[in-house]
């Protein structure tokens, strides 16, 4: 099965919880600023990477999990991306969890400033807090995806 | 194969071109099945509008104001999903004025719906259909 989290950029609440899904991060540990930089992707895509599904690695069920940064575009892009999969005869196959209902206003301010417009300096310290705060709900919505994907097999 | 027309609007510009290229009648507009269906358009599924003479399954898609963003996601997910060109084409359709049919489709039904979803948009894409029929049959 393919696993697609995703969110407006695709660099901070759907790249947390690709990790946290993969375990690149604990999920009983609340992450500092170094563990979550370490995380591939976290705080690094640019304007280029809107709309690029991007392979973060396996689970030990061999699900592979990816990203996606989507804009405003909402739920209305998993279904986007579950017709396409309905087309091609593949809609057991996918599974697209939308994360901006988890994402918080200090992770919106941070990853405007740092991904938008390019004050990293600014921007990164504002949205590593926000990514903190909002670590036990992500937790919550991988522990979700992980038992839709069991019911799903 | 499957063929998606993707447009601001699936069920505007996609949907006519979509129809052109199945050379079903489009000059009247409210004779296009979901020709303005807005709750069809807002779920974001797409379209299914036929069958051409080879056998491909075609589609209308609207996908917002980034159709490029849209199309590179659509053509990802074919190749994570093990699929090729051969089995889904996404073709792009654009119109003047595409990005206002995006802002139109969000106006609530109950600010007069008809107006904003459907005749507005028919003035649009009416003086445009010579230049989509030749794009099309260029595609």
């Amino acid at each position: 099965m393919k696993i697609i989290y995703h969110c407006y950029g695709g660099s901070h609440s759907s790249v947390m919880a690709a990790a946290l899904h993969l375990g690149l991060l604990d999920k009983d540990r609340i992450p500092n600023e170094t563990d979550l930089m370490a995380i591939p992707y976290f705080d690094k895509t640019n304007n280029a990477d809107f709309g690029s599904i991007r392979f973060m690695g396996k689970d030990e069920y061999n699900n592979e999990v990816y990203v996606l940064g989507k804009k405003n575009m909402g739920d209305r892009y998993s279904n986007l991306l579950k017709g396409i999969a309905q087309i091609l005869g593949e809609e057991e196959q996918l599974l697209a969890v939308n994360c901006m209902n988890r994402v918080n206003m200090f992770m919106k301010l941070g990853g405007f400033s740092s991904r938008k417009i390019g004050l990293v300096s600014l921007g990164r310290p504002v949205v590593v807090q926000g990514s903190r705060k909002a670590f036990l709900e992500l937790v919550n919505l991988v522990e979700i995806t992980r038992l839709r994907a069991m019911q799903m097999v | 194969m499957n063929i998606l027309f993707l447009g601001t609007s699936g069920v505007h510009h996609a949907l006519i071109a979509a129809n052109i290229y199945l050379k079903k009648p489009v000059t009247d507009f409210n004779s296009i099945p979901d020709f303005a269906n807005i709750a069809l358009e807002s779920s974001g599924f797409p379209i299914y509008v036929g069958q051409d003479k080879e056998d491909n399954q075609v589609y209308s898609l609207g996908a917002g104001s980034d159709i490029d963003m849209a199309q590179k996601s659509i053509e990802d997910l074919r190749n994570v999903l093990g699929y090729s060109t051969h089995d889904l084409v996404v073709k792009p359709v654009s119109v003047k004025g595409e990005k206002l049919l995006t802002l139109l489709n969000h106006i609530p039904a109950s600010l007069g719906g008809r107006l904003w979803h459907r005749l507005i948009p028919a003035l649009i894409l009416k003086s445009q259909l010579k230049t989509m029929y030749r794009d099309i049959s260029v595609k």
